[in-house]
């Protein structure tokens, strides 16, 4: 089982480790401490019950503006994914953001081939594409830019970009597909 | 890092024209723009005509330091002051030199001479209090402070200093005042986050200082300034339950547990609220109270799996609800496919209660059936689709690895496989049993076909690369590695800069199996390096955290910072470290012969001299806060996620310092590993571990062997009764003995009779009543005839004792297959040991340690006939046809030898 916290300084070793497994973009340690000593209140981690950190969301608000909620990075070790932790360790994120920082919105970037968090962010969070950021990664790959409005008067300005022009919309996984045995990502 | 004062002390003799002082404010722009070539030429052409001005002279110093000339940079320093004595920016010069040269007492001394001759900077107090809370020298921070405050007293900083320094000294009453004058002082004007920051950094100092009813009414009355509830809350309920107010603490923790019913603590607290001290320990009147509760929460938490998990924690196995609780819980994951069952129940199996692994396989079992026969879960009718068949295998496949039953375990993930062979989540676990087993080889082959089905998740890449180190593939992981990282830099550089201290260790280890000591020195040294860097961090952030007010945070991190080296990667670096150093002072390093091939996974220093120079813009400072990636990220996002950078050097002089940088001057580890104090070396390590861990059997087993080389008997005992503590029975223990008798024995003309007198007396209680050394030996050796462990030992210390080899040999070898404690990888780690230390070392015949080293390989064939470090080195195509027929047919191996 896994339990959804808040992080503490300590946790943020097995968090640089978790990033480091699971993500190609890293961090060093003094930008973890950055975020924690910043924003102490917005980060979350998911840990099983031998207290081993499986999970963590690192999240900070937008130093040009103090409304908006940015998450830096997400990551659930594969041991346990689809358990619905990375939709718990957002969703605190999200609470802390409004009730500490009054954020209105929050936003993110994702590969635009990762679709399982394209997915999670898409269909289950509902977050919107605001704008596709060419070669936004190390590697060249785009990125989804997306936002999701934190409070409903702010709902009504945020909508999925109209993506047509320049491209179809990545098809979110369907239900059926998923069940099938030996799936891929 | 701030030049020294600038402010200059007017030298006494000549009075500066006007376009005097003009060209030394050009020098100081000069140098603060890094353009040092530019500067130094200035400073000589000025120094040409004042040579004694002592602000001409300490730039000039610090220029030389600019350039990477630090020899002579400090030769001027210490010229400028002796020069000049009672002039503070020659001291604040010399200081500012140690301080980047990270000698932070020298440092300290030299701004502390400073401040004596200039009591009215405010930057030198400044840069001393920085190196105070460094150093932890609290009343020296205290003074500094308090004078701060005396010269800018509106200054926010040197208040929160102050309190700061008071709390961290336990002064709690006095920061509090502080803090209570500091918020008086504070405009009140809508503070927002910052001022409910300081109130509840106010009631943690009124919790930790156990007033606890002025920080639940600080809570209370302040309540609508504060915005972190959650925290709040919290500890609102924590305090309930410091004062046993039992009834307020569980409607505090019940109202979070609705907030967020995963949070573990959360339901810790709310048990104790009542009166459950713990699970483990849980009454059956106690269990009988938290049934009805989580009954009702787990029908309205249908997703909280901490809430569905809780009941199989604390319901008997032979309860109905048990089972029920199980099948419920479980189905989910069946059902939708959900890999985590197995790591969701394990806790399961080393509780109290150990009737949970049996009803758990009975279980799953009977569910196996089912699905076989009629497709369907255990008591329902419902049609299944195939897929939760695969799960409930894969599932079963995990539990008898668990349980030892190695044969079945592999009959169920190779059906698995067979049912779906696209399936990742097979693999990982067919690589896990495989490695479990001593298949080091397989079980990296394995993980490598589960990686190449998914290449886009660095989670398979990271663990492909991490069971290739396993195997002592070193090359592999390294490329396997290099997908997702920089691959212009050299692993190496790479996992250094990154701090990817996981991998460093696993290298280190890797090396040290493979007989490289110095390579595994070399990545060890990495993991010191990233906790000096750690240590380090601590400078960027005070003045951070001065504007943001998040002193609960800061305290934290500075506490966390005091037992940094606690961690578990320092503590695996270290003591491997220390081992490492052992074994090069018994056995030197010896520059290997050249091979055509290069050393394992690290670009040579041919390799990385002509590797192509990686980026023609200058990159990064000297401490890239942010990696490449994100460092692209930021520019597009235009926002700002690093701490206050360091100056920009985007000067040609700082490209030459920082391409230094990367270039390996230690490509083979030789350095390390042949400076002249490897005991000291080893000692520097040790004292950190034992200071940090002080009890660590491992630590202090080490210890013994560093004492044992130094002659210091006397805290050999010591550390012996600080394991046997712990440890009552550990073999290490007889072995030190038994060294050190024997050295002593050796040594008796060179020993102090003092100690020998000591060590005499304490004989009786450390031979266990035996009155020799021989006589001991044999009687442990007969005593512990069951344990692998020390049958090995004893016949290594026989060995040494008598020369007798064929009674040695007879314990060694036979400690493999007599005894039930053996398990492949202590197995491996003697055979290391055999090779490494003993053999090699040890005055031993070159027959009898043929003989010795190809016996208990033998015996280890036989025994983990899946083990690969006991089989000969073989082709690959051999490898993976055997490790695929001999995983599904062996049956009599290792049953609970493991673990
Ligand atoms: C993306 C990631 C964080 C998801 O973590 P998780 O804990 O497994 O996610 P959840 O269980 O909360 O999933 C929520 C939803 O996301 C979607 N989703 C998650 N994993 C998916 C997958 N592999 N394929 C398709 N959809 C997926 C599903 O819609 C799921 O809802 P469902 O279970 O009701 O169908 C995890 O896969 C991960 O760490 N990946 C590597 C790091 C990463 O990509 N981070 C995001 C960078 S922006």
């Amino acid at each position: 089982m896994v339990s959804i916290r808040p992080c503490q300084v300590s946790d943020l070793l097995a968090m640089q480790n978790a990033n480091l497994t699971c993500l190609p973009e890293n961090y060093q340690m003094k930008y973890y401490l950055y975020h924690h000593l910043t924003w102490p209140q917005l980060s979350f981690v998911a840990e099983d019950e031998g207290n081993k950190l499986v999970g963590y969301v690192l999240a900070k608000i937008d130093e040009n503006n103090p409304k908006k909620g940015h998450i830096t990075s997400l990551a659930v070790l594969r041991s346990h994914r689809k358990l619905g932790v990375a939709t718990k360790l957002m969703k605190q994120a999200q609470a802390a953001l409004v009730e500490t920082f009054d954020a209105e919105v929050v936003s993110l970037h994702v590969r635009k081939s990762n679709r399982a968090a394209f997915t999670l962010y898409h269909e289950i969070l509902k977050f919107k594409i605001q704008e596709i950021e060419k070669e936004y990664y190390g590697d060249k790959e785009d990125a989804y830019s997306m936002t999701l409005a934190l409070k409903p008067e702010h709902e009504m300005t945020i909508k999925d970009k109209d993506l047509k022009k320049e491209e179809k919309k990545p098809e979110p996984i369907k239900k059926a597909a998923k069940k099938a045995a030996g799936k891929k990502k | 890092m701030a030049p020294p004062t600038k402010t200059a002390a007017a030298p006494k003799e000549v009075k500066l024209t006007t376009k005097d002082t003009n060209t030394l404010k050009t020098l100081s722009k000069l140098f603060d723009e890094r353009k040092y070539k530019k500067a130094i030429k200035q400073a000589d052409a000025f120094l040409k005509i004042h040579p004694t001005n002592v602000d001409a002279l300490c730039f000039r110093t610090l220029t030389l330091y600019g350039l990477n000339l630090k020899e002579e940079a400090h030769a001027a320093g210490k010229q400028v002051v002796r020069d000049n004595m009672s002039s503070f920016t020659a001291w604040h010069t010399l200081g500012f030199l140690h301080r980047n040269d990270k000698n932070f007492p020298e440092a300290l001394k030299c701004f502390r001479t400073a401040h004596r001759n200039n009591k009215e900077s405010v930057q030198i107090l400044k840069d001393m209090s920085l190196i105070q809370i460094f150093q932890r020298d609290y009343p020296g921070l205290l003074d500094s402070y308090k004078t701060l405050l005396h010269l800018q007293p509106g200054y926010k900083g040197h208040w929160i200093g102050l309190i700061t320094t008071y709390h961290l000294m336990g002064s709690h009453s006095q920061a509090i005042f502080i803090l209570d004058e500091f918020i008086n002082v504070l405009d009140q004007e809508n503070e927002g986050i910052r001022r409910s920051e300081l109130i509840l950094y106010k009631v943690q100092l009124l919790d930790e200082s156990n007033e606890l009813d002025k920080a639940l009414s600080l809570l209370k009355s302040d309540a609508k300034f504060i915005v972190d509830k959650l925290w709040a809350k919290n500890k609102t309920g924590e305090i309930y339950i410091k004062k046993n107010m039992l009834k307020e603490a569980e409607k505090v923790f019940t109202d979070l547990i609705k907030l967020n019913p995963d949070n573990m603590n959360y339901h810790k607290k709310f048990w104790e609220s009542k009166g459950i001290k713990s699970i483990e320990t849980i009454t059956k009147e106690q269990i009988e109270i938290l049934k009805p509760i989580y009954a009702e929460w787990g029908e309205l938490n249908p997703k909280s799996f901490v809430i569905q998990k809780i009941p199989l924690n604390f319901l008997p196995s032979d309860s109905e609800g048990f089972l029920i609780r199980l099948a419920k819980f479980s189905r989910h994951f069946l059902v939708k496919g959900i890999p985590s069952l197995f790591n969701n129940l394990k806790s399961l199996y080393n509780g109290g209660d150990d009737k949970k692994s049996k009803v758990i396989e009975k279980f799953f079992e009977e569910t196996l059936q089912s699905l076989i026969e009629k497709g369907t879960l255990v008591g329902s009718d419902q049609q299944e689709s195939p897929s939760t068949l695969l799960w409930c295998r894969y599932f079963l496949a995990q539990h008898y690895d668990r349980v030892g039953k190695i044969k079945e375990s592999f009959e169920q993930i190779d059906k698995a496989i067979e049912h779906t062979p696209t399936n990742v989540d097979n693999y990982i676990v067919r690589a896990k049993l495989l490695k479990h087993n001593g298949d080091l080889v397989g079980a990296a082959q394995q993980y490598e076909h589960a990686r190449q089905l998914d290449l886009a998740d660095r989670y398979l890449n990271t663990k492909s690369a991490l069971y290739a180190l396993r195997a002592d593939e070193r090359d592999n992981a390294s490329k396997i590695f290099k997908t997702v990282i920089d691959p212009n830099d050299s692993t190496m550089f790479n996992i250094s800069e990154y701090q990817c201290m996981w991998y460093e260790n696993e290298l280190g280890q890797s090396y040290y199996r493979t007989g490289d000591n110095a390579m595994s020195l070399k990545a060890l040294h990495l993991v010191d390096k990233a906790f000096t860097e750690f240590i380090e961090d601590q400078f960027d952030f005070f003045n951070h955290m001065q504007k943001k007010l998040t002193l609960r945070a800061y305290v934290d991190f500075l506490r966390w910072e005091d037992q940094v080296y606690k961690n578990k990667p320092f503590l695996d670096a270290a003591k491997l470290l220390v081992k490492v150093y052992l074994t090069l002072l018994k056995k030197p390093y010896v520059k290997p012969v050249e091979t055509t091939q290069s050393s394992a996974g690290v670009a040579t220093a041919a390799e990385t001299a002509s590797a192509p120079p990686t980026t023609t813009e200058p990159t990064a400072t000297t401490t890239p806060v942010v990696k490449e990636n994100e460092k692209k990220q930021n520019n597009k996002q235009n926002n700002k996620q690093t701490p206050p950078p360091p100056p920009k050097k985007d000067d040609d002089d700082e490209v030459e310092v920082d391409e230094k940088n990367k270039v390996d001057e230690d490509p083979l580890g030789e350095k390390l590993a042949t400076v002249p104090n490897l005991l000291e070396q080893a000692n520097k390590f040790l004292k950190t571990m034992l200071k940090f861990n002080p009890d660590s059997v491992d630590a202090h087993l080490l210890a013994c062997q560093c004492y044992l080389e130094k002659r210091k008997y006397l805290l050999i005992i010591q550390s012996l009764l600080k394991v046997k503590q712990v440890v009552p029975n550990h073999p290490l223990i007889f072995k030190n003995v038994v060294a050190m008798y024997r050295q002593v024995e050796q040594q008796a003309d060179t020993t102090d009779a003092s100690v020998k007198k000591i060590l005499e007396d304490e004989k009786a209680n450390l031979f266990d009543g035996a009155t020799s050394l021989l006589q001991f030996v044999e009687q442990y050796a007969a005593k512990h005839k069951d344990s692998h462990a020390h049958q090995f030992i004893a016949g290594e210390q026989l060995y040494h004792l008598t020369k007798d080899s064929a009674k040695a040999l007879d314990l060694i070898v036979n400690s493999v297959s007599s005894s039930a404690t053996a398990s492949w990888d202590n197995c491996r780690e003697n055979l290391v040991h055999l090779k490494s230390v003993f053999c090699d070392i040890g005055k031993i015949d070159q027959s009898f340690a043929d003989n010795l080293i190809q016996q208990y390989t033998e015996k280890c064939k036989i025994r983990f006939p899946l083990a690969n470090y006991f089989q000969p080195p073989k082709s690959i195509e051999q490898s993976t046809e055997e490790s695929t027929t001999t995983t599904t047919t062996t049956t009599t191996t290792t049953n609970g030898t493991s673990n």
